[in-house]
């Protein structure tokens, strides 16, 4: 090759690698003149007619439709469409762009074209319509990560995802976590994280110990990084809290001990299933950590579980039922129990208690309460009804319901609306409220009836749901081999910051023993 | 350096790796490796992330797929040849490089050694992984000590070889620590640097993940020699190696001329000499295969079992000594006479004693999981079969047996959408791919699966009463009262022959003849090949004849059952079998008479008992 050749060759090799790179950018294939499909592509997940956050991490998808080649163009009003073309039907979306897109057009529309290239050319697929809501989502969640549990829970860990991008953390694994000392905490059951106000400062945790250990089961209290070990039980014995709640001024804890007790059914889609032979509320002063009751809230002829106070401290409600009198046929009569929402009043600044008042009754709304969670601004309460007991998770009729706490006038006769909009056929319960109070998330196991995938709705200014779509993730078939079910979700403002080496730390210390307390002493269980 | 080794070393090497070959395809049989070891390998976004948190990890990943071809026996053996190869020419290397010469026939130690940790079958750990970057680290940094003159420099390789040894394989430490520490203390002047690597090495050692440490210290006596043996092999190996060229060095002189050719003598002597060492090492395999053939004959039981090849593990159970027949294996053996229809005519062949069936608990005993929840869905307990495999699948995490048997359960509970995430997961896995594709294809065929003739067939099984607090499982009886249980299910289901031939054979081996009595008039609803005659008339099998004529002949009254045959010749080998009983003086002649022509009769069972007849 002659030199002027050369030359003209090592020329054209950058225009060439640039038309090249040009050519293979998303958006280059030629898809005008494509045929129509008029319907909608099948995707999965399905992503169609929802609202979403504008933080929200992108929709990767999957589409299902036979093609060799596949394009998502994404289009708003404002700024220019993105689009995305993959040799497999696959689509991720770039997260940059993805994040342009809907910062520029928050409270706009999103559409979302498919475009599938097979042995006829391109066919597109009709406009799906979604909407960028205005309002942001809390970006963090908090949930427990685990198989589906029978006995066992020696697979078990605390995840925190960032809702913005596919960012996962592991908070806490109870087998890989080890203190600073390198000890494990022996596959320790860890559930009913809790947060104050939507911030991570202050959590709590409970923690069962696993079998053959010698840890009792107490709650773990994280305040600014540090975790600390809090015996609630009844002279060392007993349950501990399980289900707890942070009284808004972070200064008092209200909760449950439940003497829970599992069964399985031999026939039936469910085969767990759980009762509750006996709870009580009690409470806990964070300052100086004395464990105490009022009897208004342990009723020894009741059940009382679940507390969550309203945003302005003045009421704590919670879920009751009356406590059956055959104690020793307990477990068969597990379908017999149903629980109503009560609450009572608390004044903080006296620290008076008022009496329990019924809000809504399980006889008038055919159904168990459980899981009351209250908007941040006070106006809805949700909770989960369900045939009976307290463990909506295993009950394939557990459903959302919401209440509408400005229109009651008289408890009691509250007409709670049950969220047909964003409920499933099968097991949807555990919500988080944002700390805006506009979106929702709950755990459902609408795709199979045993894994719980985690959902997200935005609520309207009218007290209306739109359609429920599923948490992204990075892999768009992820959902379909994850054997695993998300748990507990919390939504949070900011990244948890104790570490998980400080948790399995206070895990294996020693707990404190709560000094005595000044008001009603803490009961044994019935 | 010219580590190029005389044809002789060719030839020993051939013969060596021959035998390994031969001697793990046909004697350790690498599909019962990885059936005992499971090594699961997804490829699946996600699965190696898993291994890159923890040191070690990537060397879990990466046996996990070499180990992939131990479940063909053919292709395992050469993988696991292809790694003793490996460790037998990095030995060479290794000592080559620190000695300037080879040494002969030292190569092989290694690799005997790691044919004894094979032959544990159930040990996961990836030992030849982390013996060959131990090693290819050592001889790394052997070189660059002598390249290398700044102890700094020297310093902080060994520092970051050692933790890529950690991060990379674990335990790869243990053989790159010592070895690099005490190529270091050989330089001189000064030993400190040596020494303080040393101690980083221990340090580090003691500090290392309780895996580790509990390698020198398992309960194992297997195991403890196979890795202390290794451990001392490279640390004393290097340390009198280095301790020799020291002394070499020391007294270096004109190496005598070597006079050509050697008399025959000599060449008898290394002949001896080479045939000796060689002839240790088989004698230390066959030991090593000695001492392991009680858990080789349980594996391949196991193995057998879990392929469902029921001649293969009839075959197998007859390899098994009297202590190992427990509830497990029984019902193992038992089961594969059940599905080639000869329960009911030879269980008593093989080792009879306690319930038929394992115990329906919670145990943190994989195989017994795995079982007990094969067990249950075999019965048509379908919702147990549900519980005790989501247990399972805690103990197993990602064990695709488990996945299997789950997906099953979920198809014949109709729940096809918990089905499809089973097998979807399962397509991931290199071992159980193609079988959860084929599945997954006949669900999109088929819905239903009304075509799937076994799904019917549990369906029809499948228990629909519903019992919150099971009666098999009273407080009295934690472990399940299984008589109620096999009653359940053939009030669900009368033809639930598993359930009808497991309930008479407990009563058998229970020797509760008024049970069986009461029992056999549900046999007129069972139906299968051994109710068939080959004159193709309906008979009963032998076992349940021989019970119902020792009925008959101690009321004296005619048994009449519908669907149940009493042969003439039932009649005639008991009245034989009565006639020796009462001829015998003692009990003890009685059983000799009787053991050539009696000892696989249910009437020999139900006179002398329990005991291995075989």
């Amino acid at each position: 090759m002659s030199r002027g050749k050369r030359t003209l060759v090592w020329a054209l090799l950058p225009a060439a690698a640039a038309a090249a790179i040009w050519g293979l950018r998303p958006g280059a294939e030629s898809l005008s003149g494509c045929t129509e499909a008029h319907r909608q592509a099948a995707t999965y997940p399905d992503y169609s007619g929802i609202v979403i956050p504008p933080n929200v991490a992108p929709l990767n998808l999957k589409v299902r439709e036979s093609g060799r080649k596949f394009c998502l163009r994404l289009a708003c009003q404002a700024g220019p469409p993105v689009e995305v073309v993959s040799a497999n039907a696959n689509i991720a979306i770039p997260l940059a762009q993805w994040r342009r897109l809907l910062q520029a057009n928050a409270g706009g529309e999103l559409r979302m074209d498919i475009y599938v290239e097979g042995e006829g050319g391109w066919t597109h697929f009709d406009t799906v319509r979604n909407r960028i809501a205005a309002e942001e989502i809390d970006p963090y969640v908090v949930y427990r990560y685990l198989p589906p549990v029978y006995d066992k829970w020696g697979q078990m860990s605390l995840r925190q995802r960032d809702l913005r991008s596919f960012e996962e953390r592991v908070l806490f694994d109870n087998q890989r976590s080890r203190d600073p000392e390198g000890r494990s905490i022996g596959g320790a059951c860890i559930n009913c994280h809790t947060f104050l106000n939507h911030g991570t400062d202050r959590m709590l945790l409970h923690f069962r110990p696993g079998s053959g250990s010698s840890q009792i089961p107490a709650m773990i209290l994280v305040r600014h990084g540090r975790a600390e070990k809090v015996d609630t039980r009844v002279a060392g014995k007993g349950p501990a809290a399980a289900y707890i709640a942070w009284h808004p001024s972070g200064k008092l804890l209200a909760f449950s001990r439940n003497s829970l007790a599992q069964i399985f059914h031999t026939a039936g889609v469910e085969v767990r299933d759980v009762v509750d032979r006996d709870s009580d509320l009690g409470l806990y002063a964070v300052d100086t950590g004395q464990v105490y009751t009022v009897p208004e809230i342990s009723r020894p002829d009741r059940l009382e579980t679940f507390p969550t106070w309203s945003p302005d401290g003045r009421y704590l409600y919670f879920c009751s039922a009356p406590a059956l009198a055959d104690k020793r046929n307990l477990l068969l009569q597990y379908d017999k129990i149903q629980y109503d929402l009560v609450r009572i009043a608390y004044d903080a600044a006296a620290g008076r208690w008022g009496q329990v008042e019924t809000v809504v009754a399980a006889a008038r709304l055919g159904k168990s309460i459980s899981l009351p969670q209250i908007s941040p601004d006070g106006r809805f309460l949700m909770f989960c009804g369900h045939d009976y007991g307290s463990f909506p998770i295993f009950q394939p009729s557990s459903d959302l319901y919401m209440l509408d706490l400005s229109l009651v006038a008289t408890p009691g006769e509250a007409a709670p609306r049950r969220l047909d909009e964003i409920n499933s056929p099968r097991s949807d319960s555990y919500h988080t409220w944002s700390s805006n109070g506009r979106w929702v998330l709950f755990s459902s196991k609408r795709e199979d009836g045993l894994f719980a995938r985690l959902y997200i709705a935005h609520l309207e200014a009218g007290g209306r749901f739109d359609k429920p779509f599923v948490l992204p993730q990075r892999d768009p078939e992820f959902y379909s081999r994850c054997l695993m079910t998300y748990n507990r979700p919390e939504l949070v403002a900011e990244p948890v910051t104790v570490s998980d080496a400080e948790l399995a730390r206070a895990i294996d210390s020693a707990a404190g023993s709560a000094p005595a307390a000044p008001g009603e002493p803490w009961q044994p269980l019935k | 350096m010219d580590i190029r080794r005389p044809s002789a070393a060719i030839v020993h090497d051939a013969v060596f790796l021959a035998a390994c070959l031969a001697y793990v395809w046909v004697g350790i049989d690498p599909r019962l490796i990885y059936h005992c070891q499971r090594p699961i390998f997804y490829t699946s976004p996600g699965f190696l992330d898993e291994f890159l948190r923890y040191p070690g990890g990537p060397a879990d990943y990466l046996y996990a797929l070499v180990a992939q071809a131990y479940a063909f026996a053919g292709w395992g053996a050469i993988v696991l040849t292809a790694q003793m190869a490996a460790v037998a020419a990095l030995t060479e290397v290794y000592f080559t490089t620190l000695a300037g010469r080879a040494l002969p026939l030292v190569r092989y130690v290694p690799a005997l050694l790691l044919l004894s940790e094979v032959n544990l079958y159930y040990d996961r750990t990836p030992m030849a992984l982390a013996l060959l970057l131990g090693l290819a680290l050592a001889i790394l940094f052997v070189r660059l000590s002598r390249q290398w003159s700044d102890w700094a420099a020297l310093l902080a390789a060994f520092a970051a070889m050692l933790l890529a040894a950690y991060y990379l394989a674990g335990m790869a430490i243990v053989f790159f620590a010592p070895a690099a520490a005490m190529v270091l203390i050989a330089r001189r002047p000064t030993r400190l640097p040596g020494i303080a690597c040393l101690l980083l090495a221990v340090a580090l050692l003691a500090a290392a993940p309780a895996s580790a440490r509990g390698w020198f210290t398992d309960a194992d006596l297997r195991r403890v020699v196979v890795w202390w043996g290794l451990y001392g092999f490279y640390a004393l190996g290097t340390a009198m190696v280095l301790g020799g060229a020291a002394g070499t060095a020391r007294n270096r002189g004109p190496r005598p001329a070597i006079a050509s050719p050697r008399p025959r003598k000599w060449r008898l002597a290394a002949g001896l000499a080479t045939a000796l060492p060689l002839l240790g090492l088989g004698f230390v395999a066959a030991l090593s295969y000695h001492l392991n053939g009680h858990d080789r004959n349980l594996a391949a039981l196991d193995y057998h079992c879990s392929r469902e090849d029921w001649p293969a593990v009839i075959d197998a159970s007859r390899r098994l000594e009297s202590g190992d027949f427990n509830s497990l294996t029984r019902y193992q053996v038992n089961l594969a006479l059940y599905e080639m229809n000869r329960l009911g005519d030879d269980m008593f062949r093989f080792p009879q004693a306690g319930s038929l069936l394992p115990e329906l608990r919670t145990d943190r005993v994989l195989p017994h999981m795995l079982r007990i929840t094969d067990l249950c869905l075999r019965l048509g307990r379908v919702d147990d079969a549900e519980r005790f495999g989501g247990e399972t699948m805690v103990l197993g995490k990602y064990d695709p047996r488990i996945y299997r048997l789950m997906a099953e359960v979920n198809l014949v509970k109709g729940q096809t959408g918990v089905a499809r995430k089973f097998l979807t997961a399962l397509s991931y896995e290199v071992g159980s791919a193609a079988w959860a594709r084929q599945r997954l294809r006949g669900l999109d065929r088929d819905p239903q699966l009304n075509g799937d003739a076994n799904v019917q067939l549990l369906r029809r099984r499948m228990l629909r009463t519903d019992d919150v607090l099971p009666v098999w499982q009273r407080a009295g009886k934690p472990a399940g009262d299984m008589e109620r249980l096999l009653l359940d299910q053939l009030d669900q289901d009368p033809s639930n022959r598993m359930a009808f031939e497991f309930l008479i054979g407990s009563y058998l081996v229970a020797r509760d003849v008024p049970a069986i009595v009461a029992a056999m008039p549900r046999i007129k609803d069972i139906s299968g090949p051994a109710y068939i005659g080959p004159d193709g008339r309906r008979r009963t099998p032998r076992h349940f004849q021989e019970a119902m004529a020792m009925y008959a002949g101690s009321t004296g009254q005619p048994v009449n059952i519908e669907g149940l045959d009493i042969q003439p010749e039932t009649m005639a080998r008991m009245a034989v079998f009565k006639r020796i009983m009462d001829q015998s003086p003692t009990r003890e002649a009685a059983r000799e008479a009787a053991w050539s022509n009696f000892r696989d009769s249910y009437f020999f069972y139900f006179v002398f008992g329990p005991g291995d007849y075989r």
